[in-house]
């Protein structure tokens, strides 16, 4: 079955959101395109048939540090606010993309 | 690719057309930050078309001293700045040290492939794009406090990756 890409970005905005909670709203145009561009990144990983799975967990780590980098450039954010709401989101992605379970 | 998105990058300054302390623009790190973008970029764009001509890369040791000093450079300069809006920054440029080890510990392991390549540009790109328009906020002025602005506008234009050579 394909993976469909769009309900797994609303799933991991949803999660984020549940996390962040009050300051959501601030930081909710810059999440939610940041879950959507970066997207790309887990799927050139969940379909690479070139790469090694070092260099795939080495790419997924650089992921999800990059959404965490995104949400703590707000002042409002803090490192462990983040670092909980990218985990929910990594929840959804693993729950839906069985290729990325064990790079993560 | 950032070019495309002024006018969604206007409309996120205008929103959050920011009030709170002063953050004020340090040229020098405006300059370390696309210099840096541009050296990265070049390196990676150099290493992907080898690979499209069925090129060997060679390990150099000084393509990675080059980037990762200039990195450290700019983290010192970002922590040290009295305003925590810019001086918590300092770990995105952490992150993008992170990435260059990353990417050098791999060379040494394996030969390059295209789609490790590709992902690490857009990576690399992301990261360095979220400082550039945060230093572009500080220089034109229209947001005084909030990394937020500029991570907003960076976000909209996001990671490009490239189409794999021969697909």
């Amino acid at each position: 079955m394909a993976t469909d890409w769009s309900t797994i970005e609303r799933g991991m905005i949803k999660a984020a959101e549940g996390v962040i909670s009050g300051a959501w709203p601030s930081i909710v145009n810059g999440t939610t395109a940041a879950i959507k561009a970066l997207l790309t990144i887990a799927q050139e990983v969940a379909t690479s048939t070139d790469m090694t799975d070092d260099e795939k967990k080495q790419l997924m780590s650089e992921y999800q540090q990059s959404l965490r980098n995104t949400m703590t450039a707000y002042a409002s954010i803090t490192a462990a606010l983040a670092q909980n709401a990218v985990a929910a989101a990594m929840t959804v992605l693993l729950d839906a993309v069985p290729a990325l379970v064990g790079l993560v | 690719m950032l070019s495309s998105k002024t006018g969604r990058l206007i409309s996120a300054w205008a929103v959050l057309g920011l009030s709170g302390c002063a953050v004020s623009y340090d040229q020098n790190t405006d300059q370390q930050v696309t210099a840096i973008t541009q050296e990265g970029d070049q390196q990676l764009a150099t290493w992907e078309n080898m690979l499209a001509a069925h090129q060997t890369i060679s390990y150099d040791a000084s393509a990675y001293s080059k980037i990762q000093g200039d990195l450290q450079t700019l983290e010192i300069r970002l922590a040290s700045s009295p305003d925590f809006e810019t001086s918590h920054l300092a770990s995105i440029v952490a992150s993008q040290i992170t990435l260059w080890n990353n990417i050098r510990d791999t060379q040494i392991k394996n030969p390059f492939v295209y789609d490790y390549l590709n992902a690490q540009a857009g990576l690399f790109n992301y990261n360095m794009g979220l400082l550039t328009l945060y230093e572009l906020s500080l220089k034109s002025g229209t947001s005084t406090s909030s990394a937020g602005a500029a991570v907003t506008a960076a976000k909209n234009a996001g990671p490009t990756l490239s189409a794999k050579p021969g697909a």
